[in-house]
């Protein structure tokens, strides 16, 4: 390589790889101190939208995790009825190969194994306790839907949850209020739901523990109030202590409900 | 009359009050500095080029102040860092770290071993050049007492240094024991700049957003002089260079040179087409020339006893945020929004 090529491996290129930062010439105060103090008023903007957009993207989130926990749950229900049915299943073989004590070659065990599934199927749908089952579930829907009247705030659990929303007649609004024990407005929304749910006895209230419904969900948000009706999420409010004035009673929780639509 | 009808009818009669005023001033007066310099044959446009590129800065340079010696600078940028250059060897001597980015002024001892700097964080703060530890200067004082920020600061000698601040307020330090000496408080605006006397270390001028320039006696710590006839903050001060009269740059989009001796206004400096204002001023070692750093980042060049334009500094994407002319007047250095410090000769 001759000199030359040497310098030019060296040479310092203008800035044509970084991008030209954007020249924004403002009407008043570019230059001096005063450009300097409006500088920083830019910076302290560029910070605070920053702030307000992380902000939104929390309650977002937020927000999802509670629409989808319901659906969680329907899933691990329908898990668990699986599991259920499987468990008889493996309990009739056993019953069968206690009765044929003779051992049974493979072939036919396959094919037992195939009429079993058909057997099985039928068995399902010809089982007393699940017609029984049903017909007792469809009792209480018509029950209630002659007469849907609650008067209490009940609790549930992350087991009862699903259930208690599903077997309730489409017309019935159900608000869930998800609260920490150590939350003041929580508690406070507590005894105003209690005194609520009193007075409006076509209402479905339920409360449960955040951490058991939803682990893991971010307390900063609580206490958070969530509408299902016929069986499907409405929607919910985050934080409802916000929307409400500081020293609120159950007349501005009512307020606040009925603004929203949900009464 | 509804109140604003009168307000208005009261800012007329004070209009009109203003200009009778002035016209009889004028009238005193044998005659302008514009007429007297007539038949000065005109200046020869100067050919001003930029002869050395200094790069390094990360952030736009909000300050520079040339050494006694001309020939180190010492610079101020957005990215919160004071670089002293070496104007001829076209190279960075010393780097400092500072805690806040937003500074505004930085100025040099003229022994050359301490560099100041003041900023938003209402301190001035000292480094000395001469410690370096591991390659780094460490704070050498932090002079804290001004309730506003510290919008130029300018050192008498290696003891005592004075400082201008957005409180309304100039004040003179001890810098050994970081104490102050004297308080300024005579302005109602904030201090944006002061200049001090050549050849007298008692007297400094400051110009304030009140629109007025004062001069001060450092040894009583009282205003001498103030000198009204700007219209809007005043940004810049600049003595001339035999300390007889000083320059200033306002927002009002003139500049004007003061006399000391006649204690008022010579000359005017604006032209229509001028809209915004003026940042820095500072004067060529003859004092005929008058620089002039705008807000829309331009650059003029003022003929000071006509009074008119003779030149205006043209570069490709030169963006003048701050500006000064060396001690032995062979050079102007511009501080510039791309970061850049270019030397012009």
């Amino acid at each position: 390589m001759s000199n030359e090529d040497i310098l030019n491996k060296f040479a310092i290129e203008p800035s044509s790889d970084e991008p030209e930062e954007e020249f924004v010439m403002r009407e008043y105060g570019n230059t001096g101190p005063k450009g300097v103090i409006a500088d920083h008023a830019e910076y302290l903007e560029v910070l605070r939208r920053e702030r307000i957009e992380e902000k939104k993207r929390q309650v977002q989130q937020s927000k999802k995790m509670v629409m989808n926990e319901k659906e969680v749950n329907l899933v691990d229900y329908l898990l668990q009825q699986r599991k259920v049915s499987i468990n008889e299943k493996q309990q009739e073989k056993k019953k069968r190969l206690i009765e044929n004590s003779d051992p049974e070659t493979e072939e036919e065990d396959e094919k037992k194994k195939e009429e079993d599934s058909e057997e099985e199927l039928l068995k399902m749908l010809d089982k007393e306790g699940i017609l029984d089952e049903y017909a007792l579930q469809r009792l209480n829907q018509i029950k209630k839907e002659i007469e849907p009247v609650f008067g209490t705030v009940l609790t549930v659990n992350k087991e009862n949850f699903v259930s208690t929303i599903d077997n309730e007649s489409p017309k019935v609004t159900i608000i869930v209020h998800m609260y920490d024990q150590n939350n003041r407005a929580c508690i406070r929304i507590n005894s105003c739901l209690s005194k609520l749910a009193r007075r409006l006895t076509k209402v479905k209230f339920l409360k449960g523990l955040a951490k058991d419904l939803k682990p893991g969900f971010n307390t900063e948000f609580l206490p958070v109030f969530i509408v299902y009706k016929a069986g499907k999420f409405v929607d919910s409010i985050l934080k409802v202590s916000e929307h409400l004035p500081k020293s609120f009673d159950e007349d501005d929780v009512r307020s606040l409900l009925v603004e929203s639509k949900y009464l | 009359m509804s109140i604003e009808d009168r307000i208005s009818t009261v800012k007329e009669e004070i209009k009109q009050l203003k200009n009778e005023i002035n016209l009889k001033k004028s009238n005193l007066s044998e005659s302008s500095l514009r007429t007297l310099a007539s038949d000065i044959p005109p200046l020869e446009t100067s050919e001003l080029e930029v002869r050395v590129h200094l790069t390094g800065h990360l952030g736009k340079v909000y300050g520079v102040h040339w050494a006694e010696d001309s020939n180190h600078i010492v610079s101020a940028s957005q990215d919160g860092k004071v670089i002293v250059w070496d104007a001829q060897a076209q190279c960075k001597i010393h780097a400092i770290r500072l805690r806040s980015n937003w500074v505004m002024d930085c100025a040099f001892s003229p022994s050359m071993n301490l560099v100041a700097c003041g900023g938003l964080d209402n301190l001035c703060t000292i480094y000395d050049l001469s410690q370096e530890e591991e390659g780094r200067i460490n704070i050498y004082r932090e002079l804290s007492s001004h309730t506003g920020y510290v919008s130029c600061c300018r050192f008498l000698n290696d003891q005592q240094i004075v400082t201008s601040s957005g409180d309304m307020s100039c004040i003179l330090w001890d810098i050994e024991s970081g104490s102050k000496i004297t308080e300024f408080a005579d302005h109602n605006g904030d201090v944006m700049s002061l200049d001090l006397k050549p050849g007298d270390t008692n007297t400094f001028a400051s110009g304030a957003c009140d629109a007025t320039s004062k001069l001060w006696d450092l040894r009583s710590g009282t205003c001498e002089a103030t000198f009204e006839g700007h219209q809007s903050d005043i940004n810049s001060v600049q003595f001339f260079p035999d300390g007889n009269a000083f320059g200033t740059g306002s927002d009002d989009a003139t500049c004007r040179l003061f006399d000391i001796r006649a204690g008022r206004e010579l000359m005017e400096y604006t032209n229509d087409n001028i809209l915004c204002g003026i940042s820095s001023v500072a004067f060529s070692i003859s004092g005929r020339l008058m620089f002039a750093g705008y807000d829309n980042f331009s650059v003029h060049v003022w003929d000071v006893l006509k009074g008119n334009d003779t030149a205006i500094l043209e570069e490709h994407s030169n963006r003048v945020s701050c500006l000064g002319v060396s001690k032995d007047g062979m050079a102007l250095v511009t501080g510039s929004w791309d970061k850049e410090l270019k030397i012009w000769a």
